[in-house]
């Protein structure tokens, strides 16, 4: 019943308006994601302000379109100039831009190409077999394993995503809980940390946060450096891989499509880190271990495979829990609010087409996907030479444009600007900003189901450790705490050691 | 990121701006209403308003207190002061932070002191053309850069106005 719904709404999705629309969408994501300093997270959250006005299912079609896009252009400028457009496609420099040295850069954009193209399909059919899953299991969720789920969420992340110390991630996590909390208290109308500005009696609003949040930080890095132009080859060519490729390397394919859709469907994780995982396993499973990083195909497939098929992953939590999976999914899952749909357990039973809906636009922004992508590898070059001080201005000129259009408030942009400016110095002490931003969407659905579950018990807090699916959640936050202690990296490295040794012959 | 060092530095500083920063939260948390009744609501400790930002307070005082700990353990505190004066010596001479605070008071200007006193597309054409004039990096001849600059610095926010108001119906500040 799933399967032929969703096969009717890849027919009936697909009009010669949304294809155009998408079209156009997936070929800006792939500048955007060429463009480095120019992320996914940015692009949707741009998007997301100019398709505001548009019929919802118009909008999620540009929406998916530049987010599948951005996810896969990042690979175009960590092939060609060995900059990653966008952090998801930092692991595929490590093989991609050997490869052109080679000169046989065509031909690793060819492969990045399809394998985005195979990663998002598979993506695609796990977001159309294991929703219904989740949704079932998620229909037994009372407050209770909602704000278990959300703390898990925001505390994986923050493990995830630090690049120093784990800690710095829960706190930016809590951080962004505390700026969830300013503002009308949804129960009992109680302003809560507004200091009598009537600006801040509606609370914070996600866009600027998180336009300041991505934008900001990354002109002020790019602009830091401020190089004058980044050293691009004239030309590429040759860039369809030959068929056999595919069938000696369908087993990496295939690791590195569950290994994205996996990582993806880890609360707010993204796709960054599926691509660095999928490119660490694809090492780990290979005869030739110590070949790769010098330019072998499978470097580029698993990442690139990864990365894509994590948007898939992403979407799944987003539309079955209103938990996203990663930063992009964050921004998407804003704009989906914005529409006036309420991802979650209901959503099957509210708007019943909207998951095969988003399933089929999947599938067609990928084969979008596939056309631009391999037509558009010749432009990417000249993309690319264009000088960042002349693209970075503009895109704080779209930031103060999408701040302000969503709320039509001028104390939007001031906050964006000082929110941004916040979130660089933040970033520069190894403080992640997506658990922060992950903190802020998923505070609210804390804060009410917190209370909510106290309330039906009347305060105790029994129910957090009798009900069986609140145990796992209570045992997988209680792990993902423990487990980032330096005691018990210790007694896991002595484990390792004592098995070593175990297993030497006497 | 700053180098593993200087982080630790900074982690010292910033632990305890948290910690105060909790205490705050605290404070403001205790103020809410705990008991008693607040909007028809009659209130026990678990209907409060209070009740996560008392959550969340806690929690930050003990990962603070947690990287506080670690940053000490690493040497953090020891040449706090002279770390933090001798950052404060180089700014003169350090490029990329001129650069930086450039764009910072480029982008502030732009937003604090020119959107909504006086037109957008005046307001969005001097900043991008100040920007672009400024950080991009000069070609062999100056008028090649200028007009590139005017035609870019002019004409985004022109097109890209015009498109967003009248044909996406997305209102401008």
């Amino acid at each position: 019943m799933q399967l032929l719904e969703f096969f009717q709404q890849i027919v009936l999705v697909i009009t010669p308006v949304k294809m155009l629309v998408l079209l156009f969408t997936v070929t800006l994501g792939i500048v955007f994601g060429a463009l480095p300093g120019l992320t996914a997270t940015l692009g949707v959250a741009l998007l997301t302000t100019v398709t505001f006005s548009f019929p919802t299912d118009l909008a999620m079609v540009a929406l998916i379109g530049i987010y599948v896009g951005a996810i896969y252009g990042g690979s175009h400028a960590s092939i060609l100039i060995n900059i990653p457009g966008t952090g998801a496609a930092a692991a595929t420099c490590l093989d991609g831009y050997p490869m052109n040295l080679q000169g046989r850069g065509g031909q690793a954009i060819g492969i990045a190409t399809l394998s985005s193209f195979i990663g998002t399909f598979f993506g695609m059919v796990c977001v159309q077999l294991f929703s219904p899953l989740l949704i079932m299991l998620a229909l037994n969720f009372t407050s209770v394993e909602f704000c278990l789920l959300g703390l898990f969420g925001i505390l994986i992340c923050g493990s995830l995503t630090a690049k120093d110390l784990p800690v710095k991630g829960w706190i930016a996590g809590f951080l962004g809980l505390l700026m969830a909390v300013v503002g009308l208290d949804p129960i009992q109308g109680y302003y809560r940390f507004t200091f009598d500005n009537r600006e801040l009696f509606g609370g914070i609003e996600v866009i600027p946060v998180l336009l300041g949040g991505f934008a900001i930080p990354q002109v002020l890095s790019v602009m830091r450096v401020n190089v004058a132009r980044t050293q691009v080859p004239s030309s590429v060519t040759k860039i369809l891989p030959p068929w056999s490729l595919w069938i000696r390397h369908w087993k990496a394919v295939l690791r590195s499509g569950l290994v994205g859709v996996w990582v993806g469907s880890i609360p707010g994780v993204g796709e960054d880190v599926a691509a660095w995982m999928s490119y660490d396993v694809a090492k780990r499973g290979s005869k030739t271990p110590e070949k790769f990083g010098t330019g072998v195909e499978e470097g580029v497939i698993a990442p690139e495979t990864a990365n894509n098929s994590c948007i898939g992953g992403a979407i799944i939590p987003l539309l079955t829990l209103g938990v996203p999976g990663s930063p992009p999914a964050a921004m998407l899952l804003g704009a989906i609010w914005l529409h006036g749909v309420r991802p979650g357990p209901m959503l099957s039973f509210e708007f019943p087409h909207f998951i095969p809906q988003m399933a089929a636009t999947l599938f067609w922004a990928s084969v979008a996907m596939l056309t631009m992508g391999l037509l558009m590898s010749k432009v990417t070059v000249q993309v690319l030479k264009t000088p960042p001080a002349l693209f970075m201005p503009i895109v704080t000129f779209f930031c103060v444009l999408g701040s302000y259009a969503l709320g039509l408030r001028i104390f939007n942009l001031y906050l964006m600007v000082a929110f941004g400016i916040l979130a660089y110095f933040l970033e520069e002490m190894g403080y992640p900003i997506a658990p922060l931003v992950i903190g802020m969407i998923l505070g609210p659905m804390i804060d009410e189901n917190l209370r909510r579950a106290l309330i039906g018990s009347q305060g105790s807090l029994l129910p957090f450790v009798t009900r069986p699916i609140a145990v796992v959640l209570l045992l997988l936050i209680l792990y993902s705490l423990v487990s980032q202690t330096a005691r018990y990296r210790r007694w896991r490295g002595r484990e390792k050691r004592i098995a070593e040794m175990t297993e030497q012959p006497i | 990121m700053m180098p593993k060092e200087k982080l630790r530095h900074a982690d010292v500083a910033t632990s305890v701006l948290l910690i105060l920063l909790s205490v705050a939260v605290l404070i403001g948390a205790s103020q809410m209403p705990l008991r008693g009744t607040y909007g028809g609501v009659v209130n026990v400790w678990y209907v409060s308003p209070a009740a996560l930002p008392f959550v969340i307070a806690g929690g930050l005082i003990l990962m603070s207190i947690a990287l506080l700990r670690r940053a000490i353990r690493e040497g953090g505190h020891r040449g706090l002061v002279p770390f933090f004066l001798a950052r404060l010596r180089t700014l003169p001479r350090n490029r990329p932070v001129h650069r930086m605070a450039g764009v910072v008071a480029l982008l502030a200007i732009y937003v604090y002191g020119m959107i909504g006193r006086m037109d957008y597309f005046v307001a969005t054409s001097l900043y991008l053309v100040a920007f672009m004039g400024i950080f991009a990096h000069r070609q062999a001849s100056p008028w090649a850069h200028w007009v590139k600059v005017l035609i870019l610095g002019i004409g985004v926010p022109v097109v890209v106005g015009y498109a967003f108001r009248e044909y996406l119906f997305v209102p401008l500040p």
